[in-house]
C-alpha cells in the first residue's frame, strides 16, 4: 500500500539564507518555554508525590 | 487523491512556541478539558485537588497531542482550506518531523503521567482516545467515507469518561451515558458547520456529507440524530441517576437543539451565505454541551 505523504515534496525546498538574529530569538524564547514547562513539571511531581501520600 | 503543492516554503526556522501551543488546537481543547472536568465532578467520591488537576492537564495533553498528530497527517488537506491553510504546518512555519515528535512524546507522556498519577483504566481510555481520534478517524475514515464525523466523534466523547474513572478507577452508566451524549451530539454539529463551508471540504476533497451525499441527506441526517441524542440527554433523569435541576435543564435545552435541528432539516437554503439557520445550529450546539455538562455538575453537587 502506498504509503501516505502529507507534505509531498516539502523536504526539499529552497530554503532562504537563515536570518540568525531571528533564529537565536526563536531559540531563546523556545528555552525559556521549555524551562518554564520543566520548572512546572518538577512542581507538580512533587505535589503529586505529596497528594498520594495523603 | 490529487494533493496541490504547498506554496508557503519552509524556512528552516525554529518554529516558535506558539506554533506547538497552536498544534494542539486549543479551542478545541477547551471543550475537552470542560466535559473532562465535569464528569470528573460528576464522580461520586473524593479525589485530592492536585491529582484532580493532573488528571485535567492529562486530559488536556492527551487531546493536544492527538490534534498535533491529526495536523502532522493532514497538512495537506488543511492547506486547501481557508479555515486551516493558516496552521503551523501548511503556513510553512514547522517542520513536519517536529509536530510528529511533539504529538508522539505529548500523547506518551500524557498517559504515562495518568497511569502513575491517578489509575491504569483512566491511562488505557485516555490511550485509546488518542489512538482512535489518530487511527481510526485521521487516517482511516476522515479521507474514505462520510460517516468518518459519525465514527470519529466517539474519540471527542472519551474525556467525560476518563474524568470519572479518574475519581472513581471504574466505569458506570451515567458516564456512558455521557460519552454517548458527546457521540450523538457530533454528527449534526459538525454537518452544521459543513452545510456552510461546503465549499472548503470539497475543495479539499474530504468526503464529508455534505459533499458525498449533497445537503438534503446532510440537513436530514443531522436532524435524525439530533433527536436520539436528546433522548439520550434527558434519559439520566428518569433513570434515577441526575436530579431535576439536570432534568429540567436537559429537557428545556434538548427541545431547542432539536428544533434548531429541524429548521435545518427541513430548510431549502442553498446559498452558504443565506444559511441562517445551520450558523445557529452549529453555534447553539457547542452552547448546548457547555450547558448540559454544566447543568449536570451543579445537579450532583446540589444532591451531593
Amino acid at each position: 500500500m502506498p504509503r501516505h505523504d502529507p507534505l509531498p515534496g516539502r523536504e526539499r525546498p529552497d530554503r532562504p539564507p537563515f536570518d540568525q538574529t531571528e533564529i537565536r530569538r526563536r531559540q531563546r524564547s523556545r528555552s525559556i518555554a521549555t524551562a518554564l514547562i520543566l520548572f512546572g513539571l518538577v512542581a507538580l511531581f512533587y505535589a503529586i508525590s505529596i497528594a498520594k501520600m495523603l | 487523491m490529487a494533493t496541490a503543492p504547498i506554496e508557503a516554503p519552509l524556512t528552516g526556522m525554529p518554529a516558535e512556541w506558539r506554533d506547538f501551543w497552536a498544534l494542539t488546537k486549543p479551542r478545541v481543547m477547551t471543550l475537552v478539558v470542560f466535559t473532562g472536568l465535569c464528569g470528573m465532578l460528576a464522580a461520586p467520591g473524593h479525589i485530592h485537588p492536585v491529582l484532580g488537576f493532573t488528571a485535567i492537564l492529562c486530559i488536556a495533553l492527551g487531546a493536544g497531542a492527538a490534534a498535533a498528530l491529526n495536523q502532522w497527517y493532514e497538512a495537506d488537506l488543511d492547506a486547501k482550506m481557508r479555515r486551516t491553510r493558516n496552521r503551523p504546518l501548511p503556513a510553512g512555519r514547522m517542520e513536519r518531523p517536529a509536530a510528529l515528535q511533539f504529538g508522539v512524546g505529548l500523547g506518551a507522556f500524557s498517559v504515562i503521567v495518568m497511569g502513575l498519577a491517578l489509575n491504569v483504566l483512566a491511562a488505557a481510555i485516555l490511550a485509546v482516545s488518542i489512538l482512535f481520534y489518530v487511527l481510526v478517524y485521521t487516517v482511516w475514515l476522515k479521507r474514505r467515507t462520510p460517516q468518518n464525523i459519525v465514527i470519529g466523534g466517539a474519540a471527542g466523547a472519551f474525556p467525560a469518561l476518563i474524568g470519572w474513572a479518574a475519581v472513581t478507577g471504574d466505569v458506570a452508566l451515567l458516564p456512558v451515558l455521557l460519552f454517548l451524549l458527546v457521540f450523538l451530539w457530533t454528527p449534526p454539529h459538525f454537518w452544521a458547520l459543513s452545510l456552510f463551508i461546503n465549499s472548503d471540504y470539497s475543495a479539499a476533497g474530504v468526503p464529508m456529507m455534505s459533499v458525498v451525499a449533497g445537503a438534503k441527506a446532510t440537513r436530514l441526517q443531522a436532524f435524525l440524530y439530533a433527536l436520539p441524542m436528546a433522548a439520550v440527554a434527558i434519559a439520566p433523569w428518569p433513570l434515577g441517576l441526575t436530579g431535576p435541576i439536570y432534568g429540567v435543564a436537559a429537557t428545556m435545552l434538548s427541545l431547542f437543539f432539536v428544533g434548531l435541528a429541524a429548521r435545518v432539516g427541513f430548510s431549502r437554503v442553498t446559498d452558504p451565505a443565506l444559511m441562517k439557520a445551520e450558523r445557529r445550529l452549529f453555534a447553539y450546539s457547542i452552547v448546548y454541551l457547555f450547558a448540559t455538562f454544566g447543568a449536570l455538575v451543579v445537579d450532583r453537587l446540589w444532591y451531593a
